[in-house]
């Protein structure tokens, strides 16, 4: 994937953060979401953070298959982050209950695998609050 | 953004969910507590079903989930005071002010409009 975030920043560009609440398999929320943050980084605003918060941490699993004729959201998302070098959160409280754990909380917890996409760092809500204090707008999905 | 104006910033928490069915109810009083944390302004708002999640004496551990008033009875104790219960939502659940668990500021349709006009972020879970 080509980065969008080296696209010329338009005069009244925005800084945004995206709150991401849904899972992607479930609705159509997290594909809205993805869209939207590959257009905001098209048209020139800047993303300070995407938050992947409740079933939301799904979109960072490593382990999803999809059928070849689908698109693999967590996939698409990996891309979409490390192109551009976006910040992305995966909240630790929502994620461990559901089974995205990296590295780190693989060990803490002695699991025996790691499902999160290294591209995603998973942390907590304050880094959610943090992101909108350097925000001009907090838009949420799902 | 210096920090003058990310402290003006303001935070509405929109709870329109019965406490149990989805985790958006914990979901909302989990961000709740880090604003505070982070001492942003915050208004905390139940409107809908919602406000089921400020009436006392709930026994959820006979369907296996935790209770949510004993941490919303905590929130003035983090600062978080401006909570606030949609008027009508209450009333045609067949509810009234003296369930409640926590203090709360009753607010009719046109209050609720302005106080999510004058918000800076919205979040609505």
């Amino acid at each position: 994937m080509t980065s969008l975030a080296d696209t010329p920043k338009a005069p009244g560009a925005l800084r945004y953060t995206l709150l991401i609440n849904a899972a992607p398999q479930s609705s159509q929320a997290s594909k809205s979401a993805l869209r939207f943050a590959e257009s905001l980084l098209q048209m020139g605003h800047n993303i300070e953070r995407l938050f992947f918060y409740g079933d939301g941490v799904l979109n960072a699993s490593s382990l999803t298959v999809m059928p070849q004729d689908e698109i693999n959201i967590p996939a698409a998302w990996h891309a979409l982050i490390e192109a551009n070098g976006l910040s992305s959160v995966v909240c630790v409280s929502s994620a461990i209950r559901r089974g995205i754990v990296d590295t780190a909380e693989a060990q803490r917890h002695e699991l025996y695998a790691t499902s999160c996409f290294t591209s995603s760092e998973i942390g907590g809500l304050g880094q959610l609050i943090e992101a909108l204090s350097n925000s001009d707008r907090m838009l949420s999905f799902g | 953004m210096d920090n003058d104006i990310s402290n003006k910033q303001t935070i509405s928490l929109i709870a329109r969910r019965a406490p149990y069915g989805s985790d958006g109810a914990r979901q909302t009083l989990d961000i709740a507590f880090a604003a505070a944390v982070f001492e942003k302004s915050l208004n905390y708002i139940f409107i809908g079903d919602g406000v089921f999640q400020l009436v006392a004496g709930q026994s959820p551990k006979v369907i296996s989930s935790k209770p949510l008033g004993a941490a919303l009875e905590t929130l003035e104790l983090y600062g978080i005071s401006e909570v606030f219960v949609h008027r009508d939502s209450l009333l045609s659940r067949g509810l009234t002010e003296s369930q409640l668990v926590c203090r709360a500021f009753l607010i009719e349709d046109c209050a609720l409009k302005q106080l999510i006009a004058e918000s800076t972020y919205v979040i609505n879970l």
